[in-house]
């Protein structure tokens, strides 16, 4: 079966690591990290990962500027990375404007973002991100968004950018089905990393609810590894239409329909 | 893609979505429904489908209702344990905050068929381990050579962090402790404990989930001296199982880990 891993990260953390335990509560343990791309790929090879979307850590630790370009370096060094970049308030940082970013996205083969609102002091609202967010709609840009500092968050910013194309990852240990749940209710197009999915008998229950199409593979590598995930998904016992969905379907489908 | 992890047991576990080799054992669970996470699957009877469904023989357990309802104290657990002996063995909660009922009862874990030993909680009952409270439960268990689970965390965890389990361990030497989760954020400080004691073991609840953490507990303290805990039902079994087989470690380990260990722990 082919797996795509929805989100991965390369590069060593400031601190090794900062670990989402649920939302507003942090674990810090060392890690095996990623320092390169190498290392990223050979941990896929070890585990059957076919290729992953990653970010570079410091794009969360260092500045999104940076980490971007990093991302981009990393993933140039094989086919099987796709580089997702971090995004800031155009209104400050005109490079984040979509007339200019989305050309140099296309330009370096990126197609989905991130951003990490409270840690870059900035709101995702309207007023904030208005014109960005509403041009990603328009394109079909997914975006990553973690709960870590809230769930609130992402509930805002779903209220106002109903049609924005959300992955949710790094959620943390605890379940977090009641906070998730809503969201894959009320917006066709909020997916979840299975990367965090560990409560128990979850992705059935998940797939019960609301069929096979809203959860997307992922490791959050180095947080999580890549085994845990790949298991859960096996011991599902899914059907295999169902497990090639989740595996690398549903994020092929999800990038195919990015219009840059 | 083909993998390159050589591992045959991973491989049986892609197959079949569990293992077929042997039964796992999980060292670590709860049972019933609690107030952090929905679980759509929970008490006992469904339990029981998960672990078919998972390839889990027994899990050993203290359920919710005994870390926190100190009226029924241990009765689900026994309840469970009478229904499903091969499947549930037990871990006596003891709550230092009411010692006294606890230690009228004590005696159950002798008499009642399926207790292995003890369940510590030091954080969540807001009570250290070094505490008083916890002394008359200490000696019982080293008398009787039980094993206690205990929740340990880091983060210098004024209740229960490994600092905590080296004072006990220095003094009991009889008992068999599992660092329940391992302490995270101090991982380094417990294998430093469980390297100093011989009946002193990490347990990959929780922890088991980030990258390189079962490698790094192989190679520190050697393979029999881990345990597979899982948590569930807040956590499903195979999140735990894929952590230990995608790890890079012998399937020899990887049985001892996820079967051995724990069946020789019950062991009295």
């Amino acid at each position: 079966m082919k797996f795509i891993d929805c989100s991965a990260g390369v590069g060593l953390g400031v601190v090794n690591s900062e670990i989402i335990n649920h939302e507003n509560y942090y674990v810090y343990e060392k890690c095996r990290q990623a320092e390169f791309a190498e290392e990223l790929l050979a941990e896929m090879d070890f585990c059957g990962v076919d290729e992953a979307f990653i970010y570079h850590r410091s794009m969360y630790g260092s500045c999104v500027q940076f980490g971007n370009e990093m991302t981009s370096k990393e993933a140039a060094k094989s086919d099987r990375l796709h580089p997702t970049w971090g995004i800031l308030p155009p209104i400050t940082e005109n490079e984040f404007a979509p007339e200019v970013l989305f050309p140099q996205m296309k330009e370096n083969g990126v197609k989905a973002l991130r951003a990490f609102p409270l840690k870059n002091r900035f709101f995702l609202d309207r007023i904030t991100m208005g014109d960005l967010l509403d041009a990603m709609c328009e394109k079909n840009i997914p975006l990553f968004l973690s709960p870590q500092d809230g769930w609130e968050l992402i509930f805002n910013t779903l209220k106002e950018f109903p049609n924005l194309t959300v992955i949710i990852t790094n959620y943390g240990l605890w379940g977090s089905d009641r906070f998730f749940y809503p969201l894959v209710n009320a917006y066709k197009n909020v997916y979840i990393d299975t990367s965090d999915y560990q409560v128990i008998n979850g992705i059935v229950d998940f797939t019960s609810k609301f069929g096979d199409e809203r959860l997307v593979f992922g490791s959050n590598f180095p947080m999580d590894n890549h085994g845990g995930p790949i298991a859960t998904l096996y011991g599902s016992k899914l059907k295999p239409e169902s497990l090639e969905k989740i595996a690398s379907g549903n994020i092929t489908r999800i990038m195919s329909e990015v219009k840059l | 893609m083909n993998m390159t992890n050589p591992s045959a047991l991973a491989k049986e576990f892609i197959e079949n979505g569990m293992l077929k080799s042997f039964k796992v054992i999980d060292a670590h669970t709860h049972m019933g429904r609690m107030d952090g996470t929905y679980v759509s699957k929970a008490n006992a009877d469904e339990m029981v489908e998960m672990m078919d469904k998972t390839g889990i023989e027994c899990c050993y357990c203290s359920p919710h209702s005994a870390l926190h309802d100190t009226t029924i104290m241990n009765g689900e657990l026994e309840e469970a344990m009478k229904k499903y002996p091969d499947r549930f063995k037990g871990y006596y909660l003891f709550n230092p905050n009411y010692h006294e009922r606890y230690l009228l009862h004590m005696d159950d874990i002798l008499n009642i068929e399926g207790y292995i030993g003890m369940k510590f909680l030091p954080t969540y009952h807001r009570y250290p381990l070094d505490g008083a409270n916890y002394a008359e439960a200490f000696e019982f268990a080293d008398k009787y050579g039980l094993v206690i689970l205990m929740h340990t965390w880091g983060n210098n965890d004024p209740h229960n962090a490994p600092r905590h389990v080296d004072m006990v361990a220095s003094k009991y030497k009889n008992l068999k402790v599992i660092m329940g989760h391992s302490a995270p954020g101090e991982l380094d400080n417990s294998i430093e404990v469980v390297n100093k004691y011989d009946n002193v073991y990490l347990d990959l609840c929780d922890i088991h989930r980030h990258s390189g953490i079962v490698d790094k507990m192989v190679e520190k303290v050697g393979a029999d001296k881990i345990v597979y805990g899982t948590d569930a039902p807040w956590y499903d079994f195979a999140y735990g199982i894929g952590s230990v087989l995608f790890s890079h470690i012998s399937d020899d380990d990887k049985y001892k880990i996820l079967r051995g260990n724990a069946e020789k722990l019950a062991k009295r």
